[in-house]
């Protein structure tokens, strides 16, 4: 890839997957004070607002971070199956993606559970939390991001031997 | 015969052999799988609901509430 284009990917992958990090962090404020608050109406705004933030904001930059990875994956030197930190950080990335997307139904009954006006506060303090897959989802976001920024070293046996026919062999594929 | 390079794991290994898995990396799946093993036990352990029915729409409670109030 070139220069241009590729320092424009680069720039959005950056853009998306550090937003991703910050929007599961406002996310988790909210989920804790699902758990800390007993006021009704701090729930049902923190329900709707998690509701709000994940299908707006969160699985939008999920999946752009993946398309956006893969892209400047591809389109650089360090390909997606040649070196290990990148199969790593593709892989945590399509499952937390993977865990987010379906996460999200969940959160969606919850918001609209808590949004019933027929939903007393006995049954809003007793409504499940989020916050095992948000705290696990942020651990994950900053191992991947701290992989992307160190970078260890590793070549896949894929790798090795496209960088060999590559010398060698001068291979198609 | 083991060329020093494929035997490290590093990045210039161009030898006749693959390199050895980097040791970061053995190291990275065990910590995932024994906190994988802590997971599933605690889940055990403790109980609860959780878990990927919880997700498809099969599994009855989005909350609690259903089963201590309802």
């Amino acid at each position: 890839m070139r220069s241009g284009p590729r320092k424009f990917v680069l720039s959005l992958h950056l853009i998306v997957s550090i937003g991703w990090i910050g929007a599961v962090a406002a996310y988790l404020a909210l989920d804790v004070s699902t758990i800390t608050s007993d006021d009704p109406g701090i729930l049902k705004a923190a329900y709707a607002g998690m509701d709000l933030i994940v299908q707006t904001v969160i699985v939008p930059l999920a999946v752009a971070t993946l398309v956006t990875g893969i892209v400047i994956s591809l389109g650089t030197r360090w390909g997606l199956f040649r070196h290990y930190w990148v199969v790593i950080s593709l892989l945590l990335t399509v499952v937390a993606t993977a865990v987010l997307v379906s996460e999200t139904r969940t959160v969606s009954a919850l918001a609209g559970i808590a949004a019933d006006p027929s939903t007393t506060p006995e049954e809003l303090y007793a409504l499940n939390s989020t916050l095992v897959h948000s705290v696990g989802g942020l651990l994950v976001l900053i191992a991947i991001l701290t992989l992307n920024v160190y970078k260890p070293r590793g070549m896949t046996p894929y790798g090795w031997r496209k960088q060999s026919g590559g010398v060698g062999q001068n291979t198609s594929g | 015969m083991t060329h020093p390079a494929t035997s490290r794991g590093g990045d210039g290994g161009r030898g006749e052999t693959p390199p050895d898995m980097p040791g970061w990396v053995k190291v990275a799946a065990l910590v995932v799988l024994v906190m994988a093993v802590v997971l599933v036990v605690i889940m055990f352990v403790v109980g609860g609901d959780h878990g990927p029915r919880l997700h498809t729409g099969a599994a009855e409670p989005i909350g609690a509430f259903t089963s201590m109030v309802g």
